[in-house]
């Protein structure tokens, strides 16, 4: 099991005086190794809440979350780094590339906490080997200004893969895209889940890529709900 | 792909983001760097003024009122083998253009061939022939003459005798000498020479020593010497003791006409009490002889005019008798038991003369023979001794000439001041002792000791410094006073202050500006699995490269800048440094000083804004629930309500004491009121926002958004608050020059003119036969006051003084007048000028100076003492009792004349002049004084003008201050720019909705406005109120003149300036294009 989310709840206080929103109210959650997983919701309902309380870019007022076999929740700030870098890709709606870096540099943005020379060059190798394989290697010097919105969230895939995680969120990953990107993503990150054994958890409003997901959860009242 | 290529990206993609940060830390380099060259400039002008005034110049040998003989030069020179010139000195005034130009206080300075190798010329002092004079380029300049030109030099005749010592003539002591300008002396020849610690140039004017000895009547006579060498002080003492002779004592040794005693008398007549003490303990001392002038010996039947009275060698008369001559006795008819009436004068302080009388009883008949025929037994009184004939006599007392018979002519002719009558020493001593003496000659058994072996005795065992010899080390004290004089790095960096507040906040906005930009960025890095601290330190390493970029380019900023100070200091700034010889100098380690100081600024200005970022806006994993910024409220309100309360107590505390206000207490009260207003406002932002909906409108939504960024509406409030603060504050201190000048208890202490002679005045003014002489017919008074030289020690002098110059006043003169601002409790508070002539415990003498002397010109504070050193080397304490509000004396301390007198008994005269008079008469007054006292190298202001020549620094160091402010506050809107460019940005998005609903852009323009305008004028009023607070016991005041409409100016001008920038920004943020931009993104 690479996932699994004990008794989970996070809220948020808008001002002193009201009373705070509960999003997701005691959430049990589990996802197997190489699964693919989408999770639907009205806007609103805890989708991107409970993919960052997963990606450790915000943490659950209670509750456990196990990454194989490991309560990240307890992780300390150096070990949440770690997690994040070499465990986990994400890919957003937006794709998030630093306009004053290259395609090719942008993609090796993670690989900067390495320190190791030979670790670099497979890396470089790497990216090589991805850009290619979605198609946009010659375009690797170009600023992302030069590129559609495709080919940037193409290279922000690849970014995510870029250190081999075990585990890819994306949230709404095809949100910002025309229906022939969608469908470009949309086999990506079908193709790195068959092929490679990337656990997959896509949170999405997208019916047409959450029907190409193993399994599909529905957020109701804080807690998912297997449709 | 690694970090540093990263950076090297960032730097270039954001470059134009990037070089206003640059900018902003070039700005801030320039004025700390700028701070610490105008410290090192004005630093090493002082120092290089010091060089110019000392030329090779280490050490001096002062000696006071004394003239020693011009071969002790020589002989030092060849103990010590170092160059030594000895310099006749005297003061006087220059006058040229038919006596249309006439500069009072010129040092006139007879030199010979030795000065130049002092001056380090060449030939240059050495060809000076008689009737010539070289003069220094500033004296020839106000002057206005040139080389070959004549000029007329009047200055005070050297006295070998104290020149108010008894019996001495004043007719002569002024001697005038047409001079050829034979060529003018720059500053490398020397011609600034000056042994006063000052930058002021003194005038200067140098001529042959021997023609200026002509002028004064004696020979080989010297009162400096200027010494060039490494030894030290001790070195050149002993030197001093070894080489010295009794000629430089002023001791003269003659023997008697039967030669079997050797008389040891004083060129200065009297002999002092130093070497009466060593001449009386001589073991072959046989008498001491006290001889006196005395108006006339008579009886009630006949009278012998002025004649000698001297004492006898013996205890044998006592102290009701007199023995008289043979001549005596047959002019006035008497023999042995008659009685006998001598009647003389007893010279007081300025010359009053008071008559006194004595009976004794004959108790001798003497023949002038032997002891009482001794011609040496009338001391050398120039004016009588040398006169041929009783009519040619010249003295200081009245002697009425048609007394003389022509007995008496040929008494003098035959006996000259043979003294008639003899009296015992102790009687004598009795009537006759002064401040100069109480012997006229010492007798010494010319068979017990040689005149040579008596010489040697008295040198032994006398001390120079005794006689008022000091050993200066003038070099190391003029460098130490030049080094640790008003520190302009920390003035200016002070100055600065809010100019490089200004400078900070802009770097610090800019930098979170960039920050804001670059937020997702930076969120995409942390959600990449970039660790936090890697994050730091990219965005430092790249904030630092910025700034190493802006600190040099700061470099060249301060250069520039410090090119503007000093042609402001040397011009309109001309005020505090009164000099035009202020010169820039760049030394490289300030350079690197300044450059590291903005590196370390720079990283403190980054580091703090970057880790709050970093912290608020990434670090979102935090354990628990959110904490809203809501939470630090109560310490707002507590911070506020300490403040708040406490201001206001110590402005209540000040209205309830009758004491003399406190403006220190207001001024902090004004900041504690400030602190308040800000938390205040902090606490108000910090609370629940409007929810009402029932007056719902723009205004209202206005108000609400001021709750919405809260840090950025504080940086509005703070940055107007402040810079109100500060333009109002300093406004309000400045001084009106002239009001009320002629109160009693202002800084004139109600004198009309205040006025200082070259040349002593030995009279008492005031005296209606003097006045008559002088020609005053007008009704004023004078109060003359008598002066130690020392340093000036006032906001004039940039020096740093620990001996300034001593005035001896009447305290009784000076009661109810200026005001005391601090006191010890041996001032008393009903009246405390009189307090000068207490009594203090362990000798110290009670003294008062200006309270801004004490405190920033000596560092001192009231009940701390000023050592001296009085005439006769010994140690004086002057216990500082109490200090007044700003006068016309700041530059020296006052004491008692009773104490003055004690310890510089032989100072003769007054240098200094307090004129009280009818303010309508100035003009005529002017007129009269000047005209009477003009060969006296007389100087007179009006006090008020005085007054506001000191004044006029404190100005102008609040006008610096003022502009400096101004240019920080200038700073301080570009930075509220870029906050308003900063959250309009953020609000893109609203506005955009606003027009996408129908909002006119009038209507979304007039929103904004508003909203910043509430910001502005929050801070505005929290400003102006703390100020005005703050400088209450200014504006209450009357000797200031607040200039509000200048502030209200000032404050337009900051409201129009911000007005401008939120209008244009809001135009901007309005445009159609960026509209429908953000309309796209939303």
């Amino acid at each position: 099991m690479i996932l699994n989310l004990q008794n989970i709840s996070k809220s948020f206080s808008i001002s002193h005086d009201a009373p705070a929103r509960i999003v997701l109210n005691d959430m049990n959650f589990k996802m197997e190794e190489g699964d693919s997983v989408a999770i639907l919701g009205p806007s609103g309902s805890g989708k991107t809440t409970m993919l960052n309380l997963i990606g450790t870019l915000d943490r659950p007022d209670s509750g456990k979350i196990f990454f194989r076999d490991k309560n990240i929740v307890d992780f300390k700030p150096r070990e949440l780094d770690a997690f994040r870098n070499q465990e986990i890709g994400f890919v957003f709606q937006f794709h998030h590339l630093l306009p004053q870096c290259s395609v090719l540099e942008n993609v090796l943005i993670p690989t900067l906490v390495l320190d190791d020379r030979d670790e670099k060059k497979q890396k470089y190798a790497l990216a090589e080997k991805l850009l290619k394989r979605v198609g946009i290697w010659d375009h690797k010097d170009k600023l992302p200004g030069k590129l559609s919105g495709g080919e940037c969230q193409r290279a922000a895939v690849v970014r995510a893969m870029i250190n081999n995680p075990s585990i890819l969120l994306a949230d709404e990953p095809t949100g910002a895209l025309d229906k022939e990107n969608v469908g470009i993503i949309a086999d990506l990150l079908m193709d790195l889940n068959k092929n490679e054994g990337l656990s997959l958890l896509v949170v999405t409003h997208s019916q047409e890529l959450a029907s190409r997901m193993n399994k599909t959860y529905e957020l109701v009242q804080g807690k998912p709900v297997l449709k | 792909m690694n970090i540093f290529k990263l950076i090297l990206r960032n730097l270039s993609y954001y470059k134009k983001k990037n070089l206003a940060l640059a900018l902003g830390v070039a700005i801030s380099a320039a004025i700390l760097t700028g701070a610490l060259i105008v410290g090192d400039s004005v630093k090493y002008s002082l120092n290089r003024i010091v060089a110019q005034r000392l030329g090779n110049v280490t050490h001096v040998l002062k000696s006071g009122d004394r003239y020693f003989t011009s071969d002790l030069a020589g002989k030092m020179s060849q103990n010590l083998n170092i160059p030594v010139s000895g310099l006749l000195v005297s003061n006087g005034s220059a006058v040229a253009d038919g006596g249309q130009k006439r500069i009072p206080n010129v040092q006139i300075l007879g030199v010979d061939e030795n000065f130049d190798i002092l001056a380090g010329t060449e030939n240059f002092y050495e060809e000076l022939g008689a009737d010539e004079v070289i003069l220094s380029t500033n004296l020839a300049n106000r002057l206005g003459v040139s080389v070959g030109e004549d000029i007329l030099i009047r200055m005070t005749k050297a006295s070998l005798i104290p020149l108010n010592a008894p019996f001495v003539s004043d007719d002569e002591n002024i001697v005038s000498s047409r001079l050829k300008v034979k060529d003018l002396a720059g500053t490398e020849q020397m011609g600034m020479f000056n042994l006063k610690n000052s930058q002021t140039a003194p005038f200067n004017a140098f001529v042959s020593k021997d023609f200026l000895s002509v002028l004064m009547e004696f020979e080989n006579k010297s009162n400096l010497l200027l010494l060039s060498g490494n030894s030290n002080t001790e070195t050149i003492k002993d030197a001093l003791k070894k080489v010295w002779s009794v000629e430089d004592a002023g001791i003269i040794l003659t023997t008697s006409e039967n030669s079997t005693e050797i008389d040891a008398g004083s060129e200065r007549v009297f002999i002092d009490d130093a070497i009466a003490g060593v001449l009386k303990n001589i073991p072959q001392l046989k008498f001491p002889v006290f001889s006196y002038f005395v108006n006339s010996l008579n009886t009630k039947t006949a009278s012998t005019p002025y004649s000698f009275v001297s004492t006898i060698p013996d205890k044998s008369l006592e102290d009701t008798e007199v023995i008289i001559n043979e001549w005596l006795a047959a002019d006035l008819k008497i023999s042995k038991g008659d009685t006998i009436n001598i009647e003389y004068f007893v010279v007081g302080p300025l010359r009053a003369l008071k008559e006194d009388s004595v009976s004794l009883r004959v108790k001798l008949v003497v023949a002038p023979e032997g002891y009482f025929a001794d011609k040496n037994l009338m001391p050398n009184l120039p004016g009588l001794s040398d006169a041929g004939s009783c009519s040619d006599w010249e003295s200081g007392v009245p002697i009425d000439l048609k007394a003389i018979r022509d007995k008496d002519e040929e008494y003098w002719n035959k006996y000259k001041g043979t003294p008639k009558a003899f009296i015992s020493f102790s009687l004598a001593t009795k009537l006759w002792i002064n401040r100069f003496g109480s012997y006229t000659a010492f007798r010494y058994s010319s068979e017990e000791i040689s005149k040579e072996e008596l010489a040697r005795v008295i040198i032994e065992n006398l001390e120079p410094e005794k006689l008022g010899f000091q050993i200066e080390n003038v070099r190391e004290k003029g460098e130490f006073a030049a080094g640790n004089g008003v520190d302009f790095g920390e003035l200016f960096g002070g100055l600065s202050f809010f100019l490089l507040m200004g400078g900070i906040l802009l770097t610090v906005l800019l930098f979170l500006l960039n920050l804001e930009n670059r937020k997702d960025q930076l969120q995409t890095l942390s959600t990449l699995g970039i660790p936090l601290n890697r994050i730091r330190k990219m965005m430092l390493s790249e904030g630092m490269a910025i700034a190493f970029l802006g600190s040099v380019a700061g470099i060249f900023l301060a250069i520039l800048y410090n090119e503007l100070i000093f042609s402001a200091l040397n011009g309109v700034w001309k005020d505090i440094v009164r000099s035009d010889m202020m010169v820039v100098h760049i030394q490289p380690e300030t350079i690197v000083k300044g450059f590291l100081l903005t590196l370390l600024v720079s990283f403190l200005t980054i580091v703090f804004p970057l880790n709050r970022f970093l912290k608020t806006k990434l670090a979102k994993y935090k354990k628990g629930k959110e904490k809203l910024s809501g939470g630090k409220r109560w310490i707002s309100l507590s911070i506020a309500s300490i403040t708040g309360f406490t201001g206001i107590a110590l402005i209540i505390s000040q209205f309830f004491r009758n004491e003399i206000i406190n403006s220190t207490v207001f001024f902090a009260a004004g900041g504690l009121l400030l602190i308040s207003g800000i938390y205040a406002f902090h606490y108000l932002i910090s609370g629940e926002r409007n929810k009402s909906l029932k007056n719902f409108s723009l205004e209202h939504l206005s108000w609400n958004n001021t709750f919405r960024n809260k840090m950025r509406s504080l940086s509005i409030v703070l940055l107007f608050a402040i810079g109100t603060f500060l333009v109002i504050s300093t406004g309000s201190n400045k001084k009106d020059l002239f009001v009320n000048a002629n109160d009693l208890s202002s800084g004139t202490g109600g004198f009309l003119y205040f006025a200082e002679s070259t040349i002593p005045v030995l009279h008492d003014l005031n005296d209606p036969a003097v006045k008559f002489d002088f020609g005053f017919e007008n009704n004023y008074s004078f109060v003359q006051l008598r002066k130690f030289e020392g340093d000036d020690a006032s906001c004039l002098n940039l020096n740093k003084i620990s001996n300034p110059g001593i005035l001896g006043v009447n305290p009784e003169t000076l009661q109810s007048r200026f005001k005391f601002v601090t006191k010890t409790p041996y001032l008393d508070e009903s009246d405390p000028w009189l307090s000068l002539n207490q009594d203090l415990p362990g000798n110290a003498i009670p003294a008062i100076a200006d309270e801004t002397v004490i405190k920033w010109g000596l560092g001192l504070k009231v009940g701390d003492s000023l050592e001296y050193l009085n005439s006769e080397g010994e140690s004086m304490q002057l216990l500082l009792i109490g200090g007044l509000a700003p006068s016309i004396f700041q530059g020296s301390v006052l004491i008692s004349n009773k104490y003055f007198l004690e310890q510089f008994p032989q100072n003769s005269g007054t240098h200094t002049f307090l004129i009280e008079g009818n303010s309508i008469d100035t003009a005529e007054i002017s007129s009269e004084i000047n005209n009477g006292m003009r060969d006296l190298g007389w100087d007179m202001n009006l006090s008020a003008n005085r007054l506001a020549e000191f004044n006029s620094v404190t100005n102008t160091y609040l006008s610096i201050f003022l502009v400096l402010g101004a240019l920080g506050l200038l700073l301080g809107t570009i930075g509220l720019a870029i906050v308003l460019f900063r959250s309009i940005l953020e609000r893109k998005q609203e506005i955009a909705l606003f027009r996408a609903i129908g909002f006119s852009k009038t209507k979304i323009r007039k929103h904004i406005i508003i909203e910043y305008m509430i910001l502005l004028l929050t801070g505005i009023v929290i400003g102006f109120i703390s100020a005005v607070i703050a400088t209450l016991p200014s504006i209450l005041s009357p000797n200031t003149e607040v200039s509000f409409s200048f502030i209200v100016l000032l404050l337009i001008i900051l409201l129009l300036n911000a007005l401008l920038w939120t209008f244009g920004l809001a135009t901007v943020a309005l445009k159609d294009s960026s509209i429908v931009q953000a309309l796209r993104n939303e």
